[in-house]
């Protein structure tokens, strides 16, 4: 049996993330999930939130705007619009977008306006917290 | 004298627009690059959804997916054309060529007796049919010069809704295929409502997939759309590179052509100069042999 799996994550941009994985947790969108080697088929619509992947002892984090996980035959990709690894989240810029989201939320009545803010809000979060998890294993490391 | 004169400010601003026309063919060649490469790293993306698709038409019955609105058929009445088109001009007959094969195309519809609706990307198609008696459904004009996703998301979510609401029944893209840099293809895609592909086992000898929350609503909120945006995001990408490299092939020819042009000038001009030497040194030897008396 197969110790690791392949993890592809693609944005119709680029590939964003391609590596032999050992565990992968991610949120879907009725709750969190871990993936370890030789899961069965699954396909799965994801929240906005971060993933998390080890490979080799070491974890990477990447910021997931929604999306599709397929797991194939050791082999998990992820389909998305956007996703972003810790490393080249700019933190400055989420911390501002994630001040302006939750000031509009409060401000904001209309209930669809709410849900947007809402929705840019879980974005900024989870960016500042994949780049957080880049932050803390660069100081492991040194 | 004046038509030396003429001749020589003839070749000056030849020149001048040797230099802009080599210049421009030098910025689309590097830029067609850059455009190529887009289209490759957009690659994996699609060919992703296409064997998710395949695997989900592999597992699951034909009836369980014809609900599913996006890929209904019914009766077509009205027809809407995607006309990917681009913003600037000179770039050789690349527009004249989506102009034409996009009017055919509204031409055979409509001797089908189908309703033909137009929707015009990039101010060269808008303009070309402002003054066409045929529905625009609406323009889209001055996009990015590099195609995103989120334009791809804004045309194809507006498109989809149009087509759920049964207000128009097919879709149809006209743009440009990328073929190389020399050739590149006007091509009319069917879009909605979308062809599955085949049905094709991805994972033999593995269990069953399963579908969460469950399959119809995944299709439905997340494969189709992702599916059909992605479709038209691969449309624009290909409409640029063919765009780019038919500026290249345009200005280069361009360039060529000036070449020729100053080099007929030039020897113009040196004709015109002998003469007039040769006149003048015929006036002096008359002069004097006149002198001589």
């Amino acid at each position: 049996m197969a110790k690791t799996f392949k993890l592809k994550v693609i944005t119709p941009e680029r590939i964003v993330f391609e590596k032999d994985v050992e565990k992968l947790t991610a949120t879907a969108r009725d709750g969190q999930l871990t993936i370890l080697p030789n899961h069965e088929p699954l396909v799965t619509a994801l929240g906005i939130d971060v993933m998390r992947a080890t490979a080799a002892g070491e974890e990477y984090g990447a910021a997931i705007i929604g999306g599709i996980l397929e797991v194939g035959v050791n082999e998990v990709t992820i389909l998305t619009d956007t996703a972003e690894m810790g490393i080249e989240i700019d933190e400055a810029r989420a911390k501002q977008a994630q001040a302006r989201a939750e000031a509009e939320k409060t401000q904001r009545t209309d209930k669809l306006e709410t849900h947007a803010a809402e929705l840019a809000l879980a974005r900024a979060v989870a960016r500042l917290r994949a780049a957080e998890m880049a932050k803390t294993r660069k100081k492991l490391h040194h | 004298m004046a038509n030396l004169k003429a001749i020589r400010q003839r070749i000056k601003s030849v020149q001048n627009t040797k230099k802009i026309t080599s210049a421009m063919r030098l910025v689309a060649a590097a830029k067609v690059r850059r455009a190529q490469m887009r289209n490759s790293n957009a690659r994996p993306f699609t060919s992703k959804v296409v064997e998710m698709l395949q695997q989900i038409v592999h597992e699951v019955s034909p009836i369980d997916l014809q609900d599913l609105p996006l890929l209904k058929k019914r009766p077509i009445k009205k027809v809407a054309l995607i006309i990917i088109s681009s913003d600037r001009g000179l770039c050789g007959g690349y527009n004249g060529n989506i102009i034409k094969q996009a009017i055919l195309r509204i031409q055979q519809l409509q001797s089908e007796g189908k309703e033909v609706a137009v929707i015009p990307v990039g101010l060269k198609a808008a303009a070309a049919f402002k003054r066409v008696k045929i529905e625009k459904i609406k323009n889209y004009t001055q996009l990015p010069a590099i195609p995103t996703v989120e334009e791809a998301k804004m045309i194809a979510e507006n498109v989809c809704d149009l087509y759920t609401k049964k207000q128009i029944d097919a879709v149809e893209i006209v743009g440009t295929d990328f073929v190389n840099m020399i050739r590149q293809e006007v091509k009319i895609k069917n879009y909605l409502p979308i062809t599955l592909p085949e049905g094709k086992d991805h994972f033999p000898k593995s269990a069953e997939t399963l579908y969460e929350p469950d399959l119809i609503e995944l299709m439905e909120e997340e494969l189709l759309p992702k599916y059909v945006e992605n479709v038209l995001y691969q449309a624009l990408l290909e409409a640029a590179a063919s765009e780019l490299a038919a500026r290249m092939n345009a200005m280069s020819n361009a360039t060529t052509n000036a070449k020729e042009l100053i080099g007929s000038l030039t020897l113009i001009y040196n004709k015109a100069r002998q003469g007039n030497i040769t006149q003048e040194l015929l006036e002096i030897v008359a002069g004097a042999e006149a002198l001589k008396g």
